[in-house]
């Protein structure tokens, strides 16, 4: 019966719940679920991560190509995200084209991706060769917050890089990855994680899984990195100032949590 | 072709030409009869499996083979809505992908040929084994998505449909196990083969044939065969056997696996 009430009236199910400070799922109303880290999942990736937040689970991989730079930028070369959405991870997603949902991810990742890195260290013949890398997250299980779970598996996956060393063959020109050779990590210049909360009825409820998320007013979603800095912020809900100073507050203690938990598992993942 | 709704790299991007120094041919089996990560020819690789692992979803399965990885679901069985569609018996829909990073190069976020081809014969399999007259006028989706092809991807992809759909309660005659064969022209056999070992484009030693078969256990069928390359016909004979037993092998340790789990959801 309580299915049936959740289904009929979900808002007023949520209500109940937050009278007395806790969420449906048994969270407190300031609680996020349980992140896991995998990194260096997928060996055929010049780097991967798997990240789980709670039910929720993404994976980021980086393949890397060969590419001419740009005419503008000569020594610059390429980060492309790109996060899918499949049938797979839930049963409001059809095969195809790719959802409204998973552009708007794949955009927000790559206006925090442009920075991240120094694409100066991409280059390898200037204006003749770069390395392009396609950095591609899957989501394998959509129980909310996939934006969150997407930008943390992209700065893990990144972090945990390796570039193969190239060998340049002074005659013909030719640029040919050497099998076996010694590979030189990718050097972030920050760390970007995003933290997303929920707003619901004059509440804030970070980490929204799928069910909060439908029936949300709108969210908040800062994008922060190691440094407290903020690097980038949608938000697409009304909220007064003294609760958008309290949400950012949050959101810079969650971040220095994520942070410390990527920090650990990079050390007990690296190969 | 750019994708407009996708995040299109540029489009001259090539794959890093990789030259290799040495002379990289080698025989499949040295002179121990071992293979080049120690198995013998006929020997499997471990097996990892964990069921209802997307919650998402009605039936889901994890299935890993040595380094393949996969991940299957059955999301629902939804109601056809076009009217000229309708028939007495369901229909199977299955989506097959290869992760972008999964393979040795960059796959497309968009379905190549060949993955539709496998999507094709996935659910040209199941058509077989799945009670379809209990699903009129509905579909059955599945979706496969492959994180790392270490070889035997059809294989794998193929019994984790099967599992998913079990997990997911839908009514099927029996469970569908398949491997993958490796047949050279030295008349050595390689079951369960790694991506340099596997027929197709990354493979270190070419000629031979590639064998995919897909068994009923229970029943005593084949559901599915593919091969590809050459082979006299008493050789593929002999192939369709060794296959067939590596099948009957999967299947009794899949059986317990299932059957194991099922023990721990009834315990909980």
């Amino acid at each position: 019966m309580a299915d049936d009430f959740r289904y009929a009236q979900p808002k007023q199910y949520q209500r109940l719940f937050l009278k007395d400070d806790i969420r449906p799922d048994g969270r407190p109303v300031t609680g996020c679920r349980e992140v896991k880290i995998h990194c260096n999942t997928v060996s055929s990736a010049l780097g991967s991560a798997m990240v789980c937040f709670g039910n929720t689970r993404v994976i980021a991989g980086i393949k890397g190509r060969f590419a001419e730079p740009t005419i503008n930028n000569p020594s610059s070369g390429y980060i492309i995200p790109n996060v899918s959405l499949p049938g797979l991870c839930n049963t409001k997603y059809r095969p195809g084209m790719p959802v409204d949902k998973a552009i708007s991810i794949s955009h927000k990742l790559e206006s925090i991706s442009t920075d991240v890195t120094d694409l100066m260290e991409l280059c390898i013949v200037p204006g003749k060769v770069v390395w392009c890398l396609y950095l591609d997250v899957v989501c394998i299980n959509d129980d909310g917050n996939v934006l969150d779970a997407a930008v943390l598996a992209m700065t893990a996956a990144l972090f945990n890089t390796w570039l193969p060393t190239t060998h340049i063959n002074e005659e013909t020109g030719l640029v040919t990855v050497v099998p076996g050779g010694e590979k030189t990590k990718m050097i972030l210049k920050f760390l970007p994680v995003t933290v997303t909360l929920s707003v619901f009825d004059d509440v804030t409820l970070p980490d929204p899984c799928e069910s909060e998320e439908q029936i949300e007013a709108g969210t908040v979603t800062c994008c922060v990195d190691e440094n407290s800095k903020m690097r980038a912020m949608w938000a697409s809900a009304d909220l007064p100032d003294d609760m958008m100073a309290a949400a950012l507050l949050y959101i810079q203690k969650r971040a220095s949590v994520l942070l410390s938990v990527l920090r650990k598992v990079s050390q007990r993942d690296t190969p | 072709m750019p994708d407009p709704k996708r995040n299109c790299g540029p489009e001259d991007a090539i794959e890093p030409p990789v030259l290799y120094t040495e002379k990289q041919a080698g025989k499949p089996l040295d002179k121990n009869n071992k293979r080049s990560d120690g198995r013998k020819w006929d020997e499997l690789r471990p097996l990892y499996m964990k069921v209802g692992i997307i919650t998402k979803a009605q039936g889901s399965v994890y299935l890993e083979m040595g380094d393949t990885k996969t991940y299957s679901s059955h999301l629902r069985t939804k109601e056809i809505i076009r009217r000229d569609e309708f028939s007495l018996k369901g229909k199977v829909f299955c989506e097959f992908k290869f992760m972008p990073f999964s393979r040795i190069h960059y796959c497309e976020q968009r379905q190549s040929f060949e993955e539709k081809m496998i999507s094709k014969t996935i659910s040209d399999a199941m058509e077989g084994v799945i009670l379809l007259e209990k699903f009129p006028k509905a579909q059955v989706d599945i979706s496969i998505q492959v994180i790392q092809d270490d070889g035997s991807a059809l294989s794998l992809a193929l019994t984790a449909a099967s599992i998913a759909l079990i997990n997911a309660n839908i009514e099927i005659k029996d469970l569908v196990v398949g491997t993958t064969l490796r047949f050279f022209d030295s008349n050595e056999l390689l079951v369960d083969p790694t991506i340099e070992e596997e027929h197709g484009p990354f493979s270190k030693y070419p000629g031979g044939a590639g064998f995919h078969m897909a068994v009923l256990p229970s029943l005593a069928q084949i559901s599915s065969l593919k091969q590809t390359g050459r082979i006299e016909q008493s050789q593929a004979r002999d192939c369709i056997e060794t296959c067939w037993e590596s099948c009957l092998r999967l299947a009794t340790g899949i059986k317990k696996l299932l059957k194991e789990a099922n023990e721990e959801d009834v315990q909980r």
